[in-house]
C-alpha cells in the first residue's frame, strides 16, 4: 500500500498505549488495531482530528505516502 | 443529513417479522382448515371451490374435488413461501445481516414471480377440471389475468428493486465497516 500508518511511531514518541488512545479519542481498540496494522480502507475525518488532537500532532505525522516500487 | 436511530429502526423490523409470522400461521391455519373441510365434507367443498372457480352448484367427482384441492393448496404453499422468506429479510437485518437479507428479498421476488405464473396456470388448470364432467364441446379452457395478477406483478418488481437496493445496501455497509 502506498499510504504508510506511522501511528505506532508516533504513540511510541508520546509513551502512550493504543488502549489509552481509543479510550481518549471514543473508538473501540479493535479499530485502532486495524488502523494501525494499516488494514483499514479509509480513515474519516473526525477520527483524524480526535488522532490528531490527542496526540498534539499533524495528520502528515500519523500517514505517510511512500511510491510503490 | 437525517439521523436515523438504529433501535427505532430494529424496533420497526421486529414487528414487520413478527406480522409476518402471524401471517404464515394464518395461511398455514388456512391450509389445515381447506385440508379439514376436505376431509370433513368433501362434496361441500367441491361446490365451495366450483364456486370459486365461477362454476357454482357442481356435483363434482371426487378426483375432481382432490385435484382442485391441490391446485388450491400449491397456491398456499407459495404463499407461504413468500411469508417464510419475507420473514427471514427482516430476521436477517434484526441480526444485522445485510447480505442474507439480499438473498431472501432476492428469493421473494423469484417466489413472487412464481406465484404469479403458477395462478395463471391454476385458474387455467381449475376452469378445466371443473368443466371435465361435461358434455363435449362444453368443457372450458379459459386464461384469466386480473388485478390479483398485476398486484403481484407489482409487488415482483417491488421485492426485485428490494433485493438491488439491499445488495447495495450490503456493499455500502461492508465499505462502511472498513472506514474507521
Amino acid at each position: 500500500m502506498a499510504i504508510i500508518v506511522r501511528l505506532d511511531v508516533v504513540l511510541a514518541q508520546r509513551k502512550m498505549t493504543s488502549r489509552d488512545l481509543a479510550a481518549q479519542i471514543g473508538i473501540s481498540e479493535q479499530n485502532l488495531s486495524v488502523l494501525r496494522a494499516g488494514r483499514a480502507r479509509g480513515v474519516r475525518f473526525n477520527t483524524l482530528e480526535a488522532i490528531c488532537g490527542a496526540l498534539g500532532c499533524q495528520p502528515g505525522d500519523i500517514l505517510e505516502y511512500v511510491e510503490d516500487p | 443529513m437525517k439521523n436515523v436511530a438504529p433501535e427505532k429502526l430494529l424496533g420497526k423490523v421486529r414487528v414487520l417479522r413478527l406480522s409476518l409470522t402471524a401471517v404464515l400461521l394464518l395461511i398455514a391455519g388456512g391450509a389445515v382448515a381447506q385440508i379439514g373441510y376436505l376431509i370433513a365434507d368433501t362434496q361441500g367443498y367441491g361446490r365451495f371451490l366450483g364456486n370459486a372457480t365461477g362454476y357454482p352448484d357442481q356435483e363434482l367427482r371426487t378426483w375432481q374435488i382432490i385435484a382442485l384441492a391441490l391446485t388450491a393448496l400449491g397456491q398456499t404453499a407459495l404463499w407461504a413461501g413468500i411469508a417464510w422468506q419475507s420473514r427471514a429479510v427482516f430476521g436477517a437485518l434484526e441480526q444485522g445481516a445485510v447480505e442474507r437479507a439480499a438473498q431472501s428479498a432476492s428469493g421473494v421476488s423469484k417466489t413472487l414471480w412464481a406465484t404469479l405464473v403458477y395462478s395463471l396456470i391454476a385458474s387455467t388448470l381449475a376452469v378445466l377440471i371443473v368443466t371435465w364432467h361435461f358434455p363435449e364441446g362444453q368443457r372450458a379452457f379459459a386464461v384469466s389475468l386480473g388485478s390479483a395478477h398485476v398486484t403481484t406483478i407489482l409487488a415482483a418488481l417491488i421485492a426485485s428493486f428490494l433485493s438491488q437496493a439491499l445488495v447495495l445496501g450490503a456493499a455500502l455497509w461492508r465499505d462502511h465497516q472498513e472506514v474507521i
